[in-house]
Parts: structure tokens; sequence; C-alpha cells
């Protein structure tokens, strides 16, 4: 017994070191749901990041305005250029615009609307606690009728998917993340493969498993393949800035410049069903 | 400690895993260099551990590693298990520094931080996620975080330790 008692504090620490790598292994990433303890106090602190998150958008923008005068005075002459240049083309714009929407009253209106999508508005609460992954927190939850492996897009491409689900409040996987990979094709060639994250570091995606001699080349347009079903077919993700021979000889890589700004991610749309004909 | 003290001490290490919680979520998101954003809850537990020794750095770091766990949803167990045994193992050096020398969150700060990513490399490791197994990868994160934790453990070291010594968290 007086032995056991020296041994208490390393026995101790060794039972409940093997119960969280347990832990650690079984709640390995994803999972169906929350647990109601998560949950709590997911909605326990949402309202504080809230109000902090609009603090922080507000002080990045004023900082980012004063960093940016210089800058902002020879875009401002440069801008002046482009909006005569644009004045001129608007005009003719204006002209065939008026044309089309003729020619369009012409076509079946049931075709125009028949592929899109229902959306759902959301705004963005929270960013990451670590490191390691790259999520986002928005506003809207169960009750809005979000739900798991619903993807995110906003007016410029494809943001993640939900994975995790409160009442008020779900977590969004971006595409940047290393496990937030997208099937994915390029638009004019059809070519397939995979989109993934270049890792913390670097605003970049990769598009992977492209055949050696696939035709592909770059600022060709990337969008979803809808294989996996995770995703419908054709959300926007990026365009090729760089194409890469991987050491094999067999196949290569393209590094995608994507469309969304992800430092800047404000307010994000749920995609909460595909209508089909 | 009287019961009192120890209520005391429980609420405001609450409240401060609180305020951690919302900031780095949050704000800190604007800050990040190198991809990385410093862990407030791991210089905490840190500093509470080379102040107060192996037993209070275990225990904050199980703790504040559980709840951070549960916010995170993921690896469940991950930080509590890491940032346990860091705690534990800063706590300690208490007896060996002088808690009042300049150098001591410099290098506890950096110190800890590097211990505590390579429990979390190796811990992921050991469950059999292999995706942040690379050296190179190790190396850069660990030299971006262990910087950014170390500048900011110097930083909020002074309140910590005035506050410790005869303000809200002193032991007696």
């Amino acid at each position: 017994l007086i032995r056991l008692k020296k041994y208490r504090t390393p026995l101790v620490f060794f039972i409940i070191a093997v119960l969280l790598l347990v832990s650690v292994r079984i709640t390995g990433f994803e999972r169906p749901r929350l647990s109601q303890a998560e949950a709590f106090l997911r909605t326990l602190i949402a309202p504080l990041q809230s109000g902090v998150m609009v603090i922080g958008q507000k002080a990045n923008d004023f900082a980012s305005q004063v960093l940016s005068f210089s800058q902002m005075k020879e875009e401002n002459e440069r801008l002046r250029e482009e909006v005569d240049r644009l004045s001129a083309e608007n005009n003719l714009l204006t002209e065939v615009m008026q044309e089309n929407a003729r020619l369009l009253k012409l076509l079946d209106l049931e075709q125009m609307i028949g592929n899109q999508y229902s959306l759902t508005a959301a705004r963005v609460t929270a960013r990451d606690l670590e490191n390691l992954h790259q999520t986002l927190t928005i506003n809207k939850g169960r009750k809005d009728g979000i739900a798991k492996d619903m993807p995110v897009i906003n007016e410029q491409g494809l943001v993640g998917r939900v994975i995790n689900v409160t009442d008020s409040t779900a977590e969004v996987l971006l595409i940047m993340d290393r496990e937030g990979a997208v099937g994915a094709l390029v638009q004019q060639t059809r070519v397939p493969g995979v989109v993934e994250g270049l890792g913390p570091n670097s605003s970049q995606l990769q598009m992977i498993h492209i055949a050696v001699d696939a035709p592909i080349s770059v600022n060709q347009v990337v969008v979803t393949s809808g294989y996996g079903g995770k995703f419908p077919k054709g959300l926007r993700i990026g365009y090729v800035t760089e194409i890469i021979s991987e050491d094999n000889g067999l196949m290569k890589r393209a590094i995608i410049q994507p469309f969304v700004d992800f430092k800047r991610l404000e307010e994000i749309m749920v995609v909460t069903g595909v209508e089909t004909n | 400690l009287s019961t009192q003290g120890w209520i005391r001490r429980i609420f405001l290490f609450a409240l401060l895993f609180v305020v951690s919680v919302v900031l780095q979520s949050t704000l800190f998101h604007f800050l990040k260099i190198g991809g990385v954003k410093p862990d407030l809850l791991l210089i905490i537990v840190i500093l509470s551990a080379v102040m107060n020794g192996k037993k209070t750095g275990a225990g904050l770091g199980f703790a504040y590693g559980l709840m951070e766990d549960l916010i995170v949803g993921r690896y469940i167990g991950l930080q509590a298990l890491t940032k346990m045994s860091t705690g534990y193992l800063i706590g300690l050096l208490e007896r060996k520094v002088f808690s009042d020398n300049v150098l001591v969150p410099v290098v506890v700060g950096a110190l800890g931080t590097l211990i505590h990513n390579l429990l979390v490399f190796t811990t992921l490791f050991l469950v059999g996620n292999f995706d942040f197994f690379s050296p190179e990868y190790f190396l850069n994160y660990s030299l971006a975080s262990c910087l950014y934790n170390l500048c900011v453990s110097l930083f909020v070291y002074g309140p910590f330790y005035r506050s410790n010594t005869q303000g809200f968290f002193k032991a007696s």
C-alpha cells in the first residue's frame, strides 16, 4: 500500500492521458452532431463573439484605409480614366441590354429559374479559435433551416460547407482548410480533379490528381464537379494561376486563386436546397 | 487558501477564459502573422504554472484545455491532454527561477509553446492523423507560434505577476 501511494500521481496521469487519447481518437474531425455540453458553450459565447467581431471588422477596415492612403491617390487617378472609358462603354451596353431583355422574354421563363438554388443569408460572427483549422461561425442555425453539409457561397464563389449546427449558430469549414477538399473540374475543358487548401500560411488553393496530359491552362476557371454529392455542380471556386508537374511524371497540379476573399468574409449565403425541375 | 479565496480564483480564471476565447476567435483573426495567432489560454496556463507550480499548472491546463476542446468540438481531449502536460512540465521550473526577472516570460513563453506544439503534433500522430506530420510544417508553425506567444507573454507577464503577488490572484 505504501508503494502504491508513491505511484499514485503517475498512475492518475496515465489513466487521464489514456482516457483523453481515446476521446481524441473518437471525436477526430466529423461527427453527426454536437453533444449538449458543446452546444451549450457555443450558444453561451456566440453573442459575445458577434459583438467583438463587429468591432474587429470596423477597426480592420479603418486601419487598412489609413495604410492605403498613398495608394488610394494613385488609384483615384487611374479610376478616373477608367470611369471615362467605362461611361462610353456603358452607353453601348445599355443598348445591348435592352436588346437582350427583349430577346430573353422570348425564352421559356421556366428554363430561366429552373436551375436556381434556395439560399439563406447569414452574418459571420466569429472565426476559427485555433490555428490548425480554418472555419467560421455564422448567426443562423438549425431553427433557420441550416443543416450539416450544406454548401456555403457568397457572390464571389464557393466558401465552404456547414460542419456543425446548433439551434442558432452554425460552423462553416472553409475550402481553404486541408480537410475541406472539394471535387472540382475546369469549366472550359471539363478536366476533373480535387481542390484543397495549400496549408494555413497560404491564401491559395491547389487542384490535385490531374493527369499530366490533361488540357488545362492558366486563367481557366474551376467550378465544383458535383462528384461526392456534398456540393451541387457548377459553383465557382477560382481560376488557375500556375501549373506544376509532379515528380512522378504522371500527374500535375494547378495552383488556384479563389474568387472568394477569405480574409474579409462578412456576409455569406447558405445553399439550403437545389431546386430541380 | 480559504474557501472564499478559492471561489474568487475560480471565478477570475473562468472570466479570463471567456475573454480569451472571445478575443482569440474574433479580434485575433485580424492579427495573424505567418498564418498563426497567439494562444492566450496556453500563455495563461504557462505563466500560472511558473508562478504557482506544477499542480496549478496541470489543473488549470486540464480545465482550460477541456473547455477549449468542447468549444472547438474536434479532437476532444487534445488540448486538455497537451495543456495539462505543458502546465505540469513548466510548473517544475517554479522554484528554479526568480519570478521577477524579465527573462522569465520570454524563456518560459517560448519553451512552453514549443513543448505544447510537440505534444499536439505527437498526439495527433498517435491517434492516426498524419495530415500535420511534416517536419517542415512543424518547424514553420513552431517558429511563428513560439515568437508570437513569447511577445504576448512578455506583455501580460507584468500585470499577471503583480496580481499574483499582491492582487486578485494572491495565494494567501
